[in-house]
């Protein structure tokens, strides 16, 4: 019974106008995304191809007085999956006065955020009246004179169009893969792969959550345009709202300070109060009558304990300002559960290694990778300094490898949002069964 | 004839739930912006002051403007403190290295622009969709057309009557926030400032304007509500989020845009090679260096200005694209702001080099006057009543024609 009711819905839903309207439109502006993207992502390999020259000459050309260890920061690679979601941009760990500012006025946008945005919308659009508007047409009445329990007619509506939804989605990702596979000089690994399959059953996940809401929504109200009312500003309230709040309430809750204070308190404060400090000591020996030549030698012991002291004072502010932003960042990424708009967000862009784990997992390594190379140029200068050698050979120098994520990895950072959409989908489910028992059909 | 059937719609609207929504969600996000711009600017505040307390060093950071309330625009990459350490060829910034708070970066922040741009636009749909085939299907619009009125008068009165209940509420609740942060301790707008914050309204008001009329339009060309409102989503997703991409791509097509950092890194490179040949005395050296990096710095500063504006003239012609250049020039957010903001500070460092002088009385950031950020979002602005005058006859043509039956 209930397999014919699934069949019903969905040969209605796909022989619909709409419908064909709507998967076009879906279709021809994700392919546009795509293209988009692809290009994107071709320059962006480009440059950093180039870039890695412009490096390997650098550090080649190091000569024995420079002592700049800021251009040996690494630069993350472009990641496979970059046109699927651009999630954080490169940390730019540079001191550059000229940035390009464009994306701060028109970012760009990626295949996952249009096909959220997208499907989303539909979903709710296909689902706002699947109660209410047979309702009003009075084939409710119909159907249910029929024999025919209500549980199966509510699980066959949001089955066949989640089902429909699905699969505009996996032809539209069909589409892009082969987009990628023909115009991007890329080749996709066992991850990559493992990860589109995941983006793809996030992505149905969070259209039936959509389709389910929209038909709570449905089932709740009695006319269809008040019923489409509803269930809009609630997707607006979950695309648009929601997502920008987290990032406010996080800093409410746990304000961390910001750049300039941590900047002025790490550096110049204590370096004030470190020349304070020294002149009082000083002083001390002064009153107490010694002459210059002594004082140094005298007040070298408690110079140096002070000069410790204010060191570890630094050292504690950094990692005070460390932790205070992490816990920040935690606190607003739960916080950003609450949408399932930034929960889908949030998972493909750690499945596409551009999220905020993978960031600071770059960070880490490349600390590691920037320390290492440092020590392996000391250690040349050394050599070079012994062996009193023309020029200084920095060949064989560690080249920095980025290891991908594995898939393990990126699940372990990204389930977490999975696992909210799907209770957010029981829910809703619950929800919705619950009120549909109670609709008056009347 | 006309202002009875605009007074119809007004009362007929304010009765409805579409007002009682467009009001409630003003007030709510107008209000949680202005809580959320307000905080953010006060950290802006606090940390521009923590630049006067160091005095030995010569710290460059724009003083964050009140109109950062409302459109925030280029301002992260404006409020960047540079340090200048004398012997330095260039500034450099502060605080590399240390950025953590990635979430950040992620999703929009909610100021006006982005309510204005994304979801106020949204709702101008809402209310333009069903106006005319919404009317239709109720079978009100036969019964309209038998009295004595002219169409041109119906469709005229339909549209101002609802852009002034979806004016209203905003420009209400943007008043009462206005008068409230005028309040608030630390925020003063001077008459300059109030007149930017006027013109950033009136193009608000435009933009809205445009949307709610391209929501009349295809409402008047589609013949069922449903395919009305699909229609008006897909334009508006295609207006918000995909166009403004069309002009990156279509500006790496034809301008080269080196990476930042290779030129960095070239210039260090550069650097390295000329401190190697040693005959040339310390004076000659670093002025060798100095010039090298310059050109360098220069080279890439062209290219990168040349593409901002490129992009910026190819988003002009969209509205989504001229309703932002328009704001953040009057907000003095913008892209040629940005952009002279590193001009000026270029040119103020260049001159210290020269005089070998180390004050900051020539720490010198100037901002746009009202009249320069008029005649760069001017254009804008056409633009975008360009739209409005196009849309409104378009909506005439096909309204004249549009089957009642």
């Amino acid at each position: 019974m209930i397999s014919t009711i699934i069949i019903k819905e969905i040969s209605t839903i796909l022989r619909s106008k709409v419908f064909i309207i709507s998967f076009l439109s879906i279709f021809i502006l994700s392919g546009v995304c795509i293209l988009v993207q692809v290009d994107n992502f071709n320059n962006k390999q480009k440059e950093y191809s180039d870039y890695l020259v412009v490096h390997h000459q650098l550090i080649n050309s190091i000569t024995i007085n420079y002592d700049n260890s800021l251009w040996l920061w690494p630069d993350k690679p472009v990641p496979n999956l970059l046109m699927f979601s651009n999630g954080i941009g490169q940390i730019m760990r540079m001191p550059s006065l000229d940035r390009n500012t464009i994306t701060q006025l028109f970012p760009d946008v990626d295949f996952c955020t249009i096909i959220s945005i997208l499907f989303s919308l539909m979903a709710v659009l296909f689902s706002f009246n699947a109660i209410c508007g047979e309702k009003e047409d009075g084939t409710l009445r119909l159907i249910f004179s029929s024999p025919m329990k209500r549980s199966t007619f509510i699980i066959a509506k949001w089955l066949g169009g989640t089902i429909c939804l699905a699969l505009c989605l996996v032809i539209c990702l069909l589409f892009a893969i082969i987009v990628i596979l023909f115009n991007a000089n890329i080749d996709f690994q066992v991850v990559d792969w493992l990860s589109i399959l995941s983006i793809l059953i996030t992505g149905v996940i969070y259209i039936s959550l959509f389709y389910l809401i929209g038909l709570y929504i449905s089932s709740k109200t009695f006319q269809s345009h008040i019923s489409m009312l509803i269930s809009l500003l609630v997707w607006g309230i979950c695309i648009l709202i929601l997502p920008s709040i987290p990032d406010f309430m996080g800093k409410l809750i746990s304000p961390s300070p910001s750049m300039a204070e941590f900047i002025y308190e790490s550096e110049y404060q204590i370096q004030t109060e470190k020349i304070k400090s020294i002149d009082n000591i000083r002083n001390k020996y002064i009153n107490r009558g010694y002459s210059e030549n002594i004082i140094d030698s005298l007040s070298k012991d408690e110079i140096a304990k002070s000069l410790n002291e204010f060191n570890e004072k630094q050292n504690m502010i950094q990692s005070d300002f460390g932790r205070k932003t992490q816990l920040q960042t935690i606190i607003s990424t739960t916080m950003a559960l609450i949408s399932p708009y930034s929960c889908f967000i949030l998972t493909c862009n750690e499945l596409t290694d551009c999220g905020i784990y993978s960031q600071i997992r770059f960070r880490n390594i490349s600390q590691d990778y920037h320390s290492t190379l440092w020590n392996f140029i000391e250690t040349r200068k050394e050599d070079f300094r012994k062996n009193n050698s023309s020029k200084l050979s920095l060949t064989g120098y560690p080249v920095f490898k980025y290891i991908e994520p594995s898939f393990k990895e990126r699940l372990m950072v990204g389930g977490v949002p999975i696992i909210v959409l799907i209770l957010y989908n029981i829910l809703f489910f619950v929800l919705t069964f619950n009120a549909f028992l109670k609709y008056d059909l009347r | 004839m006309l202002l009875t059937i605009i007074k119809k719609e007004i009362l007929e609207g304010i009765r409805g739930y579409k007002f009682t929504l467009i009001f409630i969600s003003c007030i709510i996000l107008l209000g949680f912006s202005c809580w959320v711009m307000y905080s953010n600017y006060q950290k802006n505040v606090f940390d521009y002051k923590l630049k006067a307390l160091n005095k030995d060093e010569l710290i460059f950071r724009k003083a964050p403007s009140v109109l950062s309330l409302y459109v925030k625009g280029t301002q992260e990459m404006m409020e960047r403190s540079f340090i200048y350490k004398k012997g330095d060829y260039e500034p450099t910034e502060l605080s590399i290295g240390f950025k953590l708070d990635f979430f950040s970066q992620l999703f929009p922040s909610l100021d006006l622009l982005y309510i204005v741009k994304v979801i106020l636009s949204f709702l101008a749909l809402i209310i333009g969709f069903d106006l005319i085939c919404g009317e239709k299907r109720n079978g009100t619009l036969r019964l309209m057309l038998s009295n004595s009125v002219s169409r041109k008068d119906i469709i005229l009165g339909k549209i101002i009557g609802n852009y002034a209940l979806l004016i209203t509420p905003f420009l209400i609740s943007f008043l009462l926030y206005f008068i409230i942060i005028n309040l608030v301790p630390g925020v003063k707008f001077s008459f300059e400032e109030i007149i930017r914050v006027l013109f950033v309204l009136l193009s608000s008001a435009i933009y809205l304007l445009v949307f709610f009329l391209m929501g009349v339009a295809i409402s008047s060309l589609s013949k069922t509500q449903r395919g009305s409102i699909i229609t008006c989503f897909i334009v508006w997703i295609f207006f918000i989020f995909i166009q403004p991409s069309f002009a990156t791509i279509i500006a790496k097509e034809t301008q080269t845009m080196p990476y930042i950092r290779k030129i960095e890194e070239q210039k260090q490179l550069a650097q390295i090679e000329i401190e190697k040949n040693n005959n040339l005395s310390k004076d000659a050296l670093w002025d060798n260096i100095y010039d090298k990096k310059i050109s360098l710095t220069l080279g890439f500063r062209n290219k990168l200005n040349s593409y901002i504006n490129f992009i910026t003239k190819i988003n002009m012609f969209f509205p989504t694209g001229a309703y932002v250049i328009c704001t953040t020039n009057m907000a003095q957010y913008g892209l040629y702001d940005e952009m002279k903001l590193r001009t000026d500070l270029f040119q103020t460092i260049r001159s210290i080099v020269k005089n070998k002088a180390n004050n900051s009385e020539n720490n010198i950031i100037t901002n746009y006057s009202i009249e320069d950020s008029l005649s760069n979002s001017v254009w804008a602005i056409l633009v975008l009543i360009f739209y409005a005058i196009g849309l409104v006859l378009l909506i005439y043509m096909v309204f004249i024609k549009y089957d009642v039956r």
